[in-house]
């Protein structure tokens, strides 16, 4: 009696453990395959692109209606509140007390918002957006142009055909234009996506000449003894830090497992990767990728064809073009520094955790970053 | 299945026997009275007291000199099981590692966010053997992918297919001609890395992408995989790959858990502590002048990924691992099947172990962790052997058991380590994988995992003896078996 009690006991015991294991068997409660989004295109403008094809929908139904606006906007679910152009808003009193609007707002036209006020909201303008101070946004779209003045925040999307900025605004999210992006001085941000991306005032007379020159002809350099040269693939890998003399070519890809220097004037016909620092010094060209595990600091006047990708951080200094008209790319770290004077850029800019445009004096002898690594 | 336990069954059993009969053997000699007189002390103590003689003979045929014999035993199962101890624990440390990594470490996704380039041009191979169930729902999928289509050509690896494959393929080409270049094949060595081989050469786009034919890819994958080949370093690429059919049964749902804690876990934190990521054979691609510049695919292997992955390595080429290429596949749903392929899995990977390992250790350019890491990964497959054999010399160890304190304790030091940390330090894997999965009620099956454990290394360990033994014994040439599809439109609905 008492063995069989033990292994009874026993055996009760060894499959204690196995109890929730197999109630789990006999009653499934998680027997779903691994969510994976199929129709996830990593399209930056896909939200407001949405919200803009649900908004002009809702509008060309509204023209048709019988009942005036301001009925349809009472009606509406979530709250509306319809702008009509050359109007100021139709606030109520506690809006403005408390200068938050908390109904989604529509401007059937051009839309001026009041400075100083929060829009928990999404906004929608038919044609133009003009953003008063201090405006703090959740997410907008306009068919034509946004203009965001100083000190606006942007919480969640922004995307129209063009979007102007003004200094010191905060963009959180994604910022994207179907034509071009401009920043006339420091701002913060995470996500660009345009075309064209222009960081400074003096962009647009700039844009035609500089840094589309053909490259001059320079000898292609001597690799020398500390690299593995692989010439069926067209590579070449430095075991140890290196630098390229001025104004030298390199042909092919190039992997430098340490720190790279390319001085000024420095051309690659290839992509380039480095496990440690990079420095391109002024004028320097790369025809292909730039990818690095830590920092990559990008000098005056360089111009770069492909992604530039940075593990850790990227500088970029004022006058480079990054990116080609006809050849967008892709400008991806955790935290991005770019000067707001003269940069223009092809596609896309993302900064995982911090963006940064910030204006710096001009000063053509002083390169900061240059300095501060060296 | 039940022929394989009973092998292993006669294996386990002949291998007892073998060892005590080898303690048999060698205790023998000890009970011979050469032995006793060679002992000068004995000998002179058994001529002048007769009585003591028989003592002594009697003493040293059954406490002594077993001991002196069964010590040599001992001795060396003493060395196996502290090398078993040690190697397993070198793998929980690895697994340890690699789970808290994933938990707390940095993750590294450099590629991620690249959306935006000129992209290169890409071939999507299909690898598809008898795949008409299947192979229509792949080229749909690659079909509404958002990567540029005049820089993409779909082609089907249509592997001497005799049933409607080529057919339901040639459907597709009349629907889509510029954009799928089938590439039928009804001749040549028989196995993917074959076919693979053959539809390679025909190649003229600068990245090559291979999907199962029973894998669903998104719209956004390719273009993800593609992204990391903007890193002139990186040869080949290796995405994530999700169980379609987790529901069917235990097995399925095993064989889930499994596959998170590889790719979720394992594989990521090798890429975020740069290590050895493995390029997989599906949901990954290469480059096609690195493929090219290692000298092509090999078709006398059974793991080309594997094969792969340690060939670009030692060319000075890196493997990419991306977490978030999602796309689904199908496991096993019978276990005949999952032992098959899991047995192709083993001698797949032991064979890249036999040709691999000598040159990656000598390879200086590469870093000492990754080299180590690299070989770690290598002989994964024989790990469960190791396993296996800590156990038998386990119960051996009640036989030849010496109550000597220092003995006993390194036995259970040695057990306890194995058993308790190194044997199991996977499933912290699977529990983690599962945690960052979101999927957590489904981490009640865990200890079921063990049952699939056992069950993997009784195949595992057949495969050994069948490469290293059978096969040569009887000159048999690896061949390829083909894994059995279940895809039904109902599971393709409910995922979608």
């Amino acid at each position: 009696m008492w063995l069989l009690l033990f292994v009874t006991l026993a055996i009760a015991l060894a499959l204690l453990p196995l109890i929730p294991a197999i109630l789990e068997l006999v009653y499934p409660t998680d027997i779903k395959p691994l969510n994976i989004e199929y129709d996830y295109d990593r399209n930056i403008r896909r939200f407001a692109e949405r919200f803009s094809h649900m908004l002009r929908k809702e509008i060309s139904i509204l023209y048709t209606q019988e009942e005036s606006i301001e009925l349809s906007a009472e009606k509406a679910v979530p709250p509306k509140l319809f702008a009509l152009p050359n109007l100021p808003l139709a606030l109520k009193e506690h809006e403005v007390q408390q200068q938050q609007l908390n109904r989604r707002l529509i401007g059937l036209g051009t839309l001026k918002l009041p400075a100083n006020m929060k829009f928990n909201q999404e906004i929608y303008a038919e044609n133009d957006l003009i953003g008063g101070e201090k405006n703090h946004i959740r997410a907008a779209v306009a068919e034509n142009t946004i203009f965001l003045a100083p000190h606006t925040i942007v919480s969640r999307w922004i995307h129209a055909r063009e979007i102007k900025i003004s200094h010191n605004v905060k963009l959180y999210g994604r910022t994207s234009g179907k034509e071009k992006i401009s920043f006339e001085g420091s701002a913060f941000f995470e996500r660009l996506h345009a075309p064209i991306i222009c960081f400074g005032n003096e962009i647009e007379k700039n844009l035609s000449t500089k840094n589309f020159q053909p490259t001059p002809f320079q000898p292609a350099v001597d690799i020398g003894n500390s690299f593995q040269h692989y010439s069926n693939d067209n590579r070449s890998i430095a075991i140890g830090d290196f630098k390229l003399p001025p104004n030298s070519v390199f042909e092919g890809n190039l992997i430098v497992k340490g720190n790279l220097n390319l001085s000024k004037g420095v051309i690659i016909n290839g992509s380039v990767k480095v496990h440690g620092k990079t420095i391109l010094e002024s004028e320097v060209t790369i025809h292909g990728a730039l990818i690095g595990i830590d920092t990559i600091l990008c000098g005056k006047s360089c111009s770069i064809d492909g992604p530039i990708v940075s593990e850790k951080e990227i500088d970029i200094m004022s006058d480079c073009r990054l990116g080609h008209e006809d050849k967008p790319t892709s400008i991806n770290s955790p935290i991005i520094k770019i000067d707001a004077n003269n940069t223009v850029v092809y596609g896309t800019v993302w900064a995982a955790k911090q963006g940064i445009v910030y204006l710096l004096e001009n000063d053509n002898n002083k390169n900061p970053f240059i300095s501060n690594v060296c | 299945m039940r022929n394989s336990i009973k092998k292993t069954l006669f294996f386990i059993i002949g291998l007892l026997v073998f060892i005590n009969s080898t303690n048999f053997a060698l205790a023998s000699p000890a009970s011979d009275n050469s032995a006793l007189v060679s002992n000068p002390h004995i000998a002179s103590l058994a001529e002048n007291y007769p009585g003591y003689k028989q003592q002594a003979i009697y003493s040293s045929t059954t406490k002594p000199s077993t001991s002196d014999t069964s010590f040599s035993v001992i001795g060396i199962l003493q060395w196996v099981t502290v090398f078993i101890t040690v190697g397993l624990l070198v793998y929980m440390v690895r697994h340890l590692w690699f789970t808290f990594n994933r938990l707390f470490g940095t993750q590294r996704h450099p590629f991620l966010d690249i959306d935006t380039a000129t992209w290169p041009t890409v071939t999507v191979f299909i690898a598809a053997h008898n795949e008409e169930t299947v192979i229509a729902n792949a080229l749909r999928a690659l079909i509404e992918t958002d990567y540029p289509l005049d820089r993409l050509t779909l082609t089907p690896v249509n592997d001497r297919s005799t049933d409607r494959t080529k057919e339901i393929i040639d459907e597709f080409v009349e629907r889509h001609p510029n954009l799928i270049k089938p590439f039928h094949r009804v001749s040549g060595k028989p196995g993917k890395a074959a076919a693979l081989k053959d539809a390679t050469e025909l190649v003229t786009s600068e990245i090559l992408i291979i999907f199962d034919a029973d894998y669903i890819p998104s719209k956004g994958l390719v273009k993800h995989l593609v992204s990391a080949f903007f890193d002139p370093e990186i040869g080949a690429v290796m995405g994530r790959v999700v169980p379609l059919n987790v529901g069917s049964n235990l097995l399925t749902r095993l064989l889930d858990l499994e596959r998170s804690g590889g790719y979720q876990v394992d594989q990521q934190a090798r890429m975020n502590l740069k290590l050895v990521p493995q390029y997989g054979g599906t949901v990954g691609g290469v480059r096609i002048c690195a493929l090219k510049s290692i000298g092509g695919w090999h078709d006398d292997v059974l793991a080309e990924d594997t094969d792969l992955t340690y060939r670009l390595l030692l060319n000075g080429w890196k493997t990419a691992y991306q977490n978030r290429c999602e796309c689904y596949e199908e496991v096993p749903e019978a276990w005949p099947v999952r032992m098959r392929q899991i047995k192709r899995w083993a001698k797949g990977h032991n064979q890249a172990l036999f040709r691999h390992t000598i040159p990656l250790m000598r390879d200086r350019s590469i870093p000492l962790i990754e080299r180590l890491d690299g070989f770690l990964l290598l002989a994964v497959y024989i790990v469960p052997i190791i396993v296996l054999i800590g156990w038998l010399i386990s119960l051996l160890a009640i036989y030849f058991d010496h109550s000597s304190l220092t003995t006993g304790l390194l036995w259970t030091l040695a057990f306890i380590s194995y058993c308790g940390l190194g044997n199991f330090s996977a499933f912290f894997e699977i529990g983690a994988a599962v945690y960052l999965d979101d999927n957590q009620n489904r981490l009640r099956l865990l200890p079921f995992t063990l049952f699939s454990f056992v069950i993997s290394m009784i195949a595992i360990s057949q495969a050994l003896l069948e490469q290293t033994i059978i096969d040569r014994l009887f000159k048999r040439a690896f061949h390829w078996d083909k894994t059995v599809r279940y895809q039904r439109p109902s599971i393709l609905q409910k995922a979608d």
